[in-house]
């Protein structure tokens, strides 16, 4: 590495900035933080120790991130913006190149260098606002905060007084991209930093093992300063606050354990013990911290449980219990969630917005990384689309997203190895998968398959019958009296080739008067007869509205499942008094398709899936109404 | 399961569907009767059930 060497201000002792841009420097014999000005160094005296945190990295540890050549970890950073302190690690790539590596809350974020656009002042800065970065894209403005410079080690690419306050923004982008703009000391920003979250295992970093992490952070065996009772830390690194599990007194994990808030006794008793680990989602969490918030609205307030999960490779995670509906909950990359109206896209997937409310911390237990107290509040908006959920939090100065994913409760107890039976489940979950859906959907598809194979026979019949059997125009013997056996004729015989039905078309010339034919159909060989009626009006005039008219001059009859065979039709007909007999014709068909028969097979195939169908839906109504949009309210 | 059922389900429904439509069957036919040949054979003989109906 290039680089420059001096000697301490302070004490003397040899001094090398491996970086040629380094303009800070931790003297490692005295402490003392040295700033290169031109030629000259300043001594701005003795820094504080390092916060005792067990961070997973450490200066000198090398890596390799993405191609990029091999870093070094040269410097360290410690800021704290009042809830909590975190670590900056300057990586050197040799030469006079170097990126930022975060480390808070468990988690990493890969940051270089990149060309400053114009952007607002600090002080015109909104969390939600987004920002045209340039090539990197449009960021959303996700943290607005003011941290103080604690400490440092090593070397800093920077030229600033230890204690100083440096603002700075950090935003999120599309693809989870992470980006932070840097305003130093100032209120016009100095640089801007992209990247984007990693893991050390894709930097290629061995990380010290979390025994010798936690004997670092001495919180191994700690008590409570109110009732004396022990204390086990199991995030020494990352936690701020706790909240004593004897008493529930809650106290500050970075000072010494000042109690901020004295109680006497543990206000809700969570259901999974601080502590319990369980395996969820591919990896093995630690109960480290329990709280119960709620929400109140029109008067009525709703309680939940949240139980902060551990994992020191993967950081931290939720399991949220709402009226015995269980969720593992994972933050969300800001960039990442487009909002509308009623709706939010992540990553492609579309949420519908459930509810907004007022978020407040009823009670705390165990560990948390951030400052937690009773009464914070936070404006929430829930969205769903089951088995998922999607949450936003915001205050003044922070916006933040989560992910959750529905679980069973026997799959939260089997995880933790609880005991009993897990509390049953009190109306429909938010993001509850409904256990009528895929039937549903199922039925609906088979049932769509099933209409048009119906539809397939259909046009089948349709096309394969309807032959012509029998055609005749009958005149009524001269003389023959309306309904007297002399009117009566048998039709001519007739072959019926194939099975089914006979469709008998009657028409009569009629004009203001009517012509009844009471028929039957006759099997020649069997004897078997068939009876039906027809009658055929049709009436015209005109009156005041103009024109009129009604009936027809021919009728349809069916006759139901006719076997093969020679028939004949006999026919008696009856006509109005004092007018002559009409002539009449008749059409006879057989297999003629009745649609019907269409009509009946997609109201059985039907049936199912709207049983299904309207079992889903009470389900989602007994979902949706506990949200702001019950079904049949009005917005 | 439940697909199989309603598989099951359906493949019943598409044979009534078949059988009922092959066969032609109409929904309130009447009672097929049976009339020996010599009274067919007389036209007036043979009265039809609208005859004592009343007919029209």
């Amino acid at each position: 590495m290039s680089g420059y060497e001096a000697s301490c201000p302070n004490c003397g002792g040899a001094l090398v900035f491996s970086l040629g841009t380094s303009l800070l420097k931790v003297c490692e014999h005295c402490g003392s933080a040295v700033a290169r000005k031109g030629a000259n160094l300043q001594n701005y005296g003795r820094v504080a120790d390092l916060i005792p945190t067990a961070s997973v990295l450490k200066l000198g540890i090398r890596g390799g991130y993405s191609g990029a050549p091999r870093f070094e970890l040269v410097g360290r950073l410690q800021l704290d913006h009042g809830a909590g302190t975190w670590d900056e690690w300057l990586l050197a790539f040799g030469g006079e190149n170097w990126a930022w590596l975060s480390e808070a809350q468990g988690k990493f974020h890969y940051m270089g260098v990149a060309a400053l656009p114009p952007v607002p002042d600090f002080d015109d800065l909104a969390v939600g606002q987004t920002l045209d970065l340039g090539p990197p894209g449009t960021f959303v403005v996700a943290e607005v905060k003011t941290a103080r410079f604690m400490t440092a080690a090593g070397e800093l690419p920077f030229d600033v007084e230890p204690g100083s306050l440096l603002h700075y923004a950090d935003l999120s982008g599309p693809g989870g991209q992470f980006a932070t703009l840097d305003y130093g000391t100032g209120r016009t920003a100095e640089a801007l930093y992209v990247g984007r979250e990693v893991t050390v295992d894709e930097l290629g970093i061995k990380i010290v093992e979390d025994e010798e992490r936690r004997k670092e952070a001495g919180g191994a065996a700690l008590a409570c300063p109110k009732c004396g009772g022990p204390l086990e830390i199991r995030a020494p690194d990352q936690t701020q606050r706790i909240a004593c599990p004897w008493c529930g007194s809650l106290l500050d994990a970075t000072k010494d354990l000042a109690i901020l808030e004295a109680l006497d006794s543990v206000p809700v008793k969570p259901l999974i013990p601080l502590g319990s680990k369980g395996g969820l989602q591919g990896a093995t969490w630690t109960v480290i911290g329990f709280m119960e918030r709620s929400a109140t609205v029109e008067g009525i307030r709703y309680p939940w449980h949240e139980y902060l999960l551990y994992e020191p490779r993967k950081g931290f995670r939720w399991l949220v219990n709402a009226r015995g509906h269980w969720s593992f909950v994972e933050p969300a990359h800001t960039g990442d969630v487009n909002e509308g109206m009623d709706r939010a896209l992540y990553r492609e997937h579309a949420f519908k917005h459930f509810q907004s409310s007022s978020a407040v911390v009823d009670h705390v237990l165990g560990e948390f990384y951030w400052a937690v107290a009773r009464g914070d509040a936070t404006e929430a908006q829930d969205y769903t689309a089951p088995p998922f959920m999607l949450s936003m939090e915001r205050t003044a100065d922070e916006i933040t997203w989560s992910h959750g994913t529905y679980l069973e409760p026997e799959e939260v107890w089997k995880a933790f190895r609880l005991e009993g039976a897990p509390p049953e489940r009190q109306g429909v979950g938010m993001n509850q998968p409904s256990p009528h859906t895929a039937a549903s959907r199922a039925a609906n598809r088979w049932a769509l398959l099933g209409s048009a194979l119906v539809f397939l026979l259909y046009f089948f019949f349709l096309l394969t019958g309807g032959r012509t059997v029998h055609k005749q125009t009958v005149t009524v013997p001269a003389g023959a009296v309306s309904g007297s056996p002399e009117a009566a004729v048998f039709s001519d015989a007739f072959f019926v080739q194939e099975q089914g039905n006979l469709q008998i078309r009657s028409n009569a010339a009629v004009a203001n008067t009517w012509l009844y034919l009471a028929g039957a159909l006759v099997n020649e060989e069997t004897g078997s007869v068939d009876e039906f009626d027809a009658n055929i009006e049709y009436y015209y005039g005109s009156d005041s509205d103009g024109a009129w008219s009604e009936g027809s001059n021919d009728t349809v009859t069916y006759i139901s499942g006719v076997e093969p065979g020679r028939y004949v039709l006999r026919l008696e007909p009856q006509w109005e008094t004092g007018k002559p007999p009409p002539q009449y014709g008749l059409l006879v068909r057989s297999r003629v398709p009745r649609f019907w028969h269409v009509f009946l097979a997609l109201l059985a195939l039907w049936f199912w899936p709207l049983v299904l169908g309207w079992k889903r839906m009470r389900f989602e109504s007994q979902r949706w109404s506990e949200s702001d949009h019950a079904w049949g309210q009005s917005e | 399961m439940m697909r199989n059922a309603f598989v099951a389900y359906m493949l019943g429904v598409l044979g009534l569907y078949g059988a009922s439509a092959y066969r032609g069957l109409e929904p309130f036919a009447a009672k097929r009767g049976f009339i020996p040949a010599t009274v067919r054979q007389a036209p007036g003989g043979y009265r039809s059930y609208g005859y004592w109906r009343g007919g029209k």
